[in-house]
């Protein structure tokens, strides 16, 4: 069988190469440290507010915030009094502090009025006005004998099957695609090795179709993405995070995306002439798609339509976004096949539609001399 | 008469606005080493791209046993082909690239295996096999490169310039064991050393510009410039001393075949031996003298320089 032979010599080849195989297996795995001690508690600040008082009342209320805390007894904010106004803009600037209170004596009765200032595209901000908005409005109205309409209670939202919703459960499924994309320069690597050593002609003379050829190393690479999916999943674990109740969604999400890396690195593939340039070009569409499929940071995009009940944006023409949502949906909330089938199914046609192209790319751009004659 | 194995009929192929190949007509027979002669860039390559099916020929055929290689996808089983540049897996130990070729062959895992280890040992690689192949010197890697052509057990070999590069130690036994293929195998030569082709090759076509001059066996081809041997006298002295002596040479023995190329005075003649007291007289009262000098048979070389005016090297 030509395409076992072609994925066992690929894996040698690779095995014999340990840069290569630290490159794909324990990049990942270093991402996946850095943001697992950074990351690892649930999602409650302390937010430094900057406050100046300019009414009596004032003293009570900042008080009164500086008294709130989470159910873990972390205070909620920590408000100084700012001493020097020159201060605080670059405070603000420099998010340094989530937000800047000034209170003023009030009006028609009213005990104090407010107001709040910061950076309205940073997230801190937004979270604490909120929360400040909140606070200091029911203080008033209790302080007029009048009881809050709504309860606000700060709390981390659990996740729907297992453990607290942190930042790393938001991250790790990026990782995780960020890690199998990382098949995209390693299989254009193995082609352009092909290339560079002429070994490629060997093949061409030894009459191996392309579909063979091609196959074999896709399986060798498929095969590196279950070791690299392995890898990173006892990483995880090692982490506290607990996915083994969506195992079985994890790895067919997972699987999808590489094969849609084969598939581009077949693409890139076609494209070079040697090694360095496969590593280059690799790299460069791995790093396109992991912000695309929004991986990293989250796209901020219009759809263009709906499909199933799904809105489809134009990234969603990359399986990676699919595969990064389903991914989310099963790492985060546990979700079952079930609830992230149209993800799957959407990754599996574009994941398939990726390597045969990349296949056809490769055969009709490299392969075609040999096949002129046949 | 042996049967023909392989026929090119007006093979042509053209890059650009420079015909490598033109009207490339030839017989090959079963069992015999052919020897492709030619400078770089005579077009050698280019034909036994064609031949082997690498590349599509714009005009003319290609037959093996009488059937066109055009859409056989069975000649990559029959020819074998020794590329001139080295090319192997470099992180794949002798054993491996070869076990490897075999299978994208189509040999069956077992018998890719056998095959592998027969022809190490043939090529004195045992000691090599599980070594990888970056980690060889370049006359081993060379030998390399000679047996992946032979793997898959072909008809036709193909081995195209397999001394270039090569060592002493490695060249005498790639040569013995080129020599040792014949009769059981075709083989297919492509070379610009003369002496390569004339010891190894049965029958040898000189090729030039992408074109056929002359084809037959090395004997058949020597005989084509005269018979004879022939005297290289370097001669020391100005130009015209030596152009003096040239003329000389050719009023002594006027149906000799005399050329001065710059200092080397080459003459070819019958009874060479027997005209030599007289040939140096008269290159000494041309006022020329005999730096050096000696005698020997006609050469391949020379025949490709009487075809082409030209040395095969130049």
């Amino acid at each position: 069988m030509k395409i076992l032979a072609v994925a066992r010599k690929s894996l040698i080849e690779l095995l014999r190469e340990p840069m290569l195989m630290g490159m794909v297996l324990l990049t990942p795995l270093a991402f996946l440290l850095v943001y697992g001690f950074a990351y690892q508690t649930p999602h409650l600040k302390t937010y430094r507010v900057l406050a100046t008082i300019e009414a009596e009342a004032g003293n009570d209320a900042v008080e009164y915030l500086r008294s709130l805390t989470y159910p873990d007894g972390r205070p909620v904010f920590a408000v100084e009094i700012a001493a020097d106004p020159v201060k605080i803009d670059p405070a603000l600037r420099d998010r340094a502090a989530a937000a800047f209170l000034t209170i003023e004596p009030g009006t028609n009765g009213v005990l104090f009025s407010y107001t709040l200032r910061g950076d309205a595209l940073f997230a801190d901000f937004l979270s604490a006005s909120s929360i400040l908005e909140s606070r200091l409005s029911g203080y008033l109205l209790d302080a007029e004998g009048i009881s809050l309409p709504v309860r606000v209670v700060e709390n981390s939202i659990p996740a729907l099957s297992f453990g607290t919703r942190t930042d790393f459960s938001v991250y790790a499924p990026g990782l995780l695609v960020f890690a199998v994309l990382l098949l995209v320069p390693q299989t254009a690597l193995l082609l352009g090795r092909e290339m560079r050593t002429r070994t490629i002609r060997r093949l061409q003379l030894s009459g191996v179709s392309s579909v063979e050829w091609l196959g074999g190393i896709g399986l060798s690479q498929l095969v590196m993405a279950v070791l690299q999916i392995i890898l990173f999943l006892i990483g995880l674990m090692l982490f506290g995070l607990d996915y083994t109740r969506a195992l079985i969604p994890i790895f067919v999400a997972s699987f999808l995306t590489a094969l849609s890396a084969v598939g581009a690195g077949l693409v890139v593939g076609c494209f070079i002439q040697n090694d360095s340039q496969a590593v280059n070009l690799g790299a460069s569409v791995t790093m396109l798609q992991v912000f695309i499929s929004g991986s990293f940071f989250p796209m901020p995009l219009q759809p263009l339509f709906h499909l199933f009940g799904h809105e489809i944006a134009w990234n969603d023409a990359f399986p990676a976004t699919h595969a990064m949502i389903a991914l989310q949906q099963a790492v985060t909330y546990g979700a079952d096949l079930s609830r992230i089938g149209f993800r799957l199914a959407a990754a599996a046609v574009l994941s398939v539609m990726f390597f045969l192209a990349g296949a056809l790319l490769f055969q009709w751009k490299v392969f075609r001399a040999a096949k002129s004659t046949s | 008469m042996t049967e023909i194995v392989l026929q090119t009929t007006n093979l042509s192929k053209r890059f650009g606005g420079i015909e490598a190949v033109k009207n490339l007509s030839l017989e090959i027979h079963s069992g015999e080493i052919f020897g492709f002669l030619g400078p770089n860039g005579a077009g050698k390559t280019t034909s036994i791209n064609m031949i082997c099916g690498l590349m599509a020929p714009d005009s003319g055929e290609v037959l093996i046993h009488g059937k066109s290689i055009r859409g056989d996808g069975g000649i990559t089983r029959r020819v074998g082909v020794c590329p001139q540049e080295i090319i192997l897996w470099e992180r794949l130990t002798c054993f491996e690239q070869l076990e490897f070729i075999g299978e994208m062959y189509g040999l069956p895992a077992k018998e890719a295996r056998r095959r592998s280890d027969l022809l190490l040992a043939e090529m004195n690689l045992e000691e090599k096999r599980n070594a990888q192949a970056r980690t060889l010197s370049g006359g081993l890697q060379r030998r390399m490169n000679l047996i992946m052509a032979l793997v898959h057990d072909p008809e036709i070999v193909i081995l195209d310039e397999p001394e270039a590069g090569l060592d002493p130690q490695s060249r005498v036994r790639v040569r013995q064991f080129i020599q040792s293929l014949a009769r059981r195998k075709t083989v297919i030569l492509t070379t610009h050393n003369m002496d390569e082709a004339d010891r190894v090759a049965d029958r040898i076509a000189i090729i030039d510009h992408g074109e056929l001059l002359r084809m037959g066996t090395p004997s058949e081809l020597k005989r084509t410039i005269g018979e004879g041997d022939v005297v290289e006298i370097r001669l020391a002295g100005d130009a015209s001393q030596r152009e003096s002596a040239l003329a000389a040479a050719k009023a002594l023995i006027p149906q000799a075949d005399a050329r001065l190329d710059e200092d080397l005075l080459t003459v070819r003649m019958l009874d060479a031996v027997g005209h030599l007291p007289d040939l140096m007289e008269r290159i000494r009262d041309s006022g020329a003298r005999a730096a050096d000098m000696r005698i020997r048979e006609n050469t391949l070389e020379d025949v490709f320089l009487q075809l082409t005016g030209r040395r095969l090297r130049e």
